[in-house]
């Protein structure tokens, strides 16, 4: 064998024993994780609410806190995302504003996510009076969306070709129909894959919810936006540090963390199946 | 004679610095085929979006001077814009039909119109038979016009321009991401339109130019060097600028 060979023998192993580490980190963590809850994992585990102070039970509360939670942030931050992205990327004037915007948004993406917590307990829970609700979390998670949304809806309708766009205008339409009519349906695709995503992020955050929506224990579940809830991050949270049972509810922890492991990665696979949906259709 | 139908009145445009535009005037006949022909970089382009103001889409540039369509100045701050361009189509370099399918890019310009849905059906077959498509896509509306070969994308958007009924439409080098055949068969069409509308093209082939404008005009620099009638230029051109580019000199 050549030197040459040799070092190409060598680098392509290296890169082997580098993919190799990471795929059996991964693996490790879902076994673990599976391991040690996925036999809690029920029916009755995820249809009925916790018992005995949490001892038994299943965890539906949280699973109903979390689903409302990620529906109204993302129902909140999609619209503010889009629309923002809609005028960065068509109206973008003054430049300078656009680039505030842009620094604050990225300078927002960059913070960590306790603070978000703090800045919904300030603004939301106790400025604005809303308590401790779901209306209060599910803003300080739409804040935290924010970034996210607004990158992924930007980079969509900028990957609308400019043809599209000039082929409307020479039609005669105006800047909003050509917007509403060409810009978005074809940008659509990719901002909801940018949301899905965003979904993704919302559902498992622990830190901005912990003092303006979750609470530790409920059996009741929600009836209107300003209640408090139970959330599935949260309850592992509650269920590791809290309680005078460890041994019974640290399984009920990982059984907790197995559903919404399973939940997030649903969303991705719905989000990698629409992108894959889309590759295949665009010929642009 | 026959009638102007669009002239420029000294018009000059800038984008920032640079001068594009040089005191141009020229005279557009009515339902004759007139070719803009030059070097690249020679304003061509930028002239035929003065006549439908998609020159307005860049912000840095600047324009003077007047551009009548029918006697009316389109750049007087009262015009609207949207008007100017339903009256003017655009066909451009690369086919741009959207991503929609057949039907809806025809459709495209009379739904922004609020047109009732029958009279759009009769349109859309209509402009579609005009460009010569009808027999191609007729049992295929629905399927998305991205489907459709270079050639046929390039007629779909002739179709859709002429469905706003224009009296002019502006090509911008319409056939040249297209093969030999695609490009025979926009020429033939070109021909057949001007019945019906005045045709303005821009070109970067001498020998398309004289094969189906009635009109050529060449610009050098910014500056409208010589306009005539093709045959006279082709056979006599006035400049010598013309007789260069014209043999083949540079370009």
């Amino acid at each position: 064998m050549t030197k040459r060979e040799l070092k190409q023998f060598l680098g392509v192993n290296l890169l082997r024993i580098f993919i190799a580490v990471t795929a059996i980190f991964l693996i490790l963590f879902l076994y673990v994780i599976i391991s040690k809850g996925g036999k809690m994992v029920t029916w009755s585990f995820l249809t009925e609410s916790p018992k005995k102070y949490m001892t038994e039970g299943g965890i539906f509360p949280a699973i109903v806190g979390t689903f409302w939670l990620t529906i109204i942030s993302i129902g909140i931050s999609l619209p503010f995302g889009v629309f923002t992205a809609i005028y960065m990327v068509s109206y973008g004037k003054p430049a300078w504003f656009v680039r505030s915007v842009r620094i604050a948004i990225n300078t927002l993406a960059g913070v960590p996510s306790i603070i978000y917590g703090l800045f919904g307990l300030t603004v939301f829970v106790q400025l604005m009076k809303l308590d401790v609700s779901i209306l209060s979390g599910s803003l300080t998670l739409a804040v935290l969306a924010l970034p996210v949304m607004i990158n992924a809806s930007e980079e969509a309708l900028r990957g609308v070709p400019h043809d599209f766009r000039e082929a409307s205008l020479a039609l005669g339409a105006t800047e909003r129909q050509t917007i509403l009519r060409v810009l978005l349906p074809t940008a659509l695709p990719n901002i909801l894959t940018g949301t899905i995503i965003s979904i993704g992020r919302v559902a498992g955050e622990t830190a901005p919810i912990l003092f303006t929506a979750a609470t530790f224990y409920t059996r009741r579940l929600p009836t209107s936006v300003m209640d408090e809830v139970m959330v599935l991050p949260y309850h592992i949270y509650a269920l590791m540090t809290e309680g005078a049972h460890a041994d019974k509810q640290v399984p009920i922890a990982y059984g907790t963390a197995v559903v919404l492991l399973a939940l997030v990665l649903l969303v991705s696979a719905i989000a990698i199946i629409i992108r894959y949906n889309i590759r295949k259709k665009r010929k642009w | 004679m026959v009638n102007t139908h669009i002239r420029t009145e000294d018009l000059n445009l800038w984008f920032s610095d640079n001068h594009v535009l040089k005191d141009v005037n020229i005279p557009i006949y009515d339902k004759n085929i007139t070719a803009l022909i030059g070097p690249s970089g020679c304003g061509k382009s930028t002239l035929l979006r003065c006549f439908n103001r998609m020159n307005d889409l860049i912000p840095e540039a600047k324009i003077k001077g007047k551009v009548f369509l029918n006697e009316q100045n389109i750049y007087e701050p009262r015009i609207d814009v949207t008007q100017v361009r339903t009256k003017v189509g655009m066909v451009f370099q690369r086919p741009n039909p959207f991503p929609k399918s057949i039907y809806n890019n025809i459709a495209y310009g009379l739904k922004i119109r609020g047109e009732k849905k029958s009279m759009i059906n009769k349109i859309v077959e209509k402009s579609l038979k005009e460009s010569w498509l009808w027999e191609e896509v007729k049992d295929r509306l629905n399927e998305s016009a991205l489907s459709l070969s270079g050639g046929q994308q390039q007629r779909l958007c002739i179709a859709r321009a002429l469905a706003n009924n224009p009296n002019i439409i502006l090509l911008d080098e319409p056939t040249s991401a297209l093969d030999p055949q695609s490009t025979a068969k926009i020429e033939e069409l070109c021909i057949e339109l001007k019945n019906k509308v005045t045709i303005l093209i821009v070109t970067h082939n001498i020998a398309q130019a004289g094969r189906i404008s009635d009109y050529t005009a060449f610009m050098y620099l910014g500056d409208m060097v010589e306009f005539g009638e093709t045959k006279k230029m082709f056979t006599v051109p006035q400049d010598k600028r013309t007789e260069a580019y014209l043999s083949g000199v540079f370009g």
